[in-house]
């Protein structure tokens, strides 16, 4: 089954199921084709749980939605083995007015990077190397 | 013999389960830990990040553990 995300396609969507939102935030993020030291990545390969992984995901959204003054949100995230240059997740926030909207697709993105259950491997001519969470992460998801 | 699930870098040593015969009915987290540790050289196995489940459920170290229930060991998560 092809799982990938079309990102235009997405915002299409999510653009016609809340018309009378003022204001649609949405991020789209990338793999990466090299390290944090320049090797190429062939893969990167993100592990879930067969529950928690989805729950988690619908914690934050839930969070996120009681938080922030915010009339629509979408998340989608991709698992298993990604290329490069591939998007691994997509975020939409609908809100009568961009600031929240604003606010809560960066809440989304800061808890997503951090709480979400999920265990990522970049794999290359180097072999297979676990990924944890980086301090600048972690300093992101302490703002909120 | 009870099936045990590993998740992320915890994973490396045995794969995605192990399957182990218990050495009681009944054993707290911190037993199996240990039991795991002495029992097949798994040391990572006693660090307290590596967070525990039963049956999909976050459990403290003190929790009590029936050879029925599914046991998993997490990693920390790398986030998305």
């Amino acid at each position: 089954m092809d799982c990938r995300i079309d990102p235009s396609c997405e915002v299409k969507n999510f653009n016609e199921v809340d018309l009378d939102s003022g204001a649609i935030v949405t991020f789209t993020g990338n793999t990466r084709s090299q390290t944090k030291v320049g090797e190429s990545i062939d893969y990167l390969v993100l592990e879930r749980h067969p529950t928690l992984t989805l729950q988690s995901m619908q914690d934050i959204s839930t969070t996120a939605s009681n938080r922030f003054n915010v009339s629509g949100i979408r998340v989608i995230h991709r698992y298993g083995r990604i290329k490069p240059h591939e998007t691994i997740v997509f975020v939409a926030v609908a809100s009568a007015h961009r600031r929240e909207a604003f606010e809560a697709a960066d809440y989304l993105m800061d808890r997503l990077k951090t709480d979400a259950v999920f265990w990522k491997r970049e794999e290359g001519s180097f072999g297979s190397r676990w990924i944890d969470t980086t301090e600048r992460d972690v300093l992101d998801r302490e703002r909120w | 013999m009870t099936s045990i699930l590993f998740y992320g870098k915890i994973s490396d040593r045995f794969g995605d389960t192990l399957d182990v015969n218990l050495p009681q009915n009944s054993l707290s987290v911190g037993e199996l830990r240990n039991f795991l540790s002495a029992n097949y050289q798994f040391n990572e196995i006693l660090d307290l990040t590596v967070r525990v489940t039963k049956n999909d459920e976050f459990v403290l170290e003190t929790e009590m553990l029936q050879s029925s229930d599914v046991v998993s060991f997490l990693s920390p998560f790398s986030g998305g």
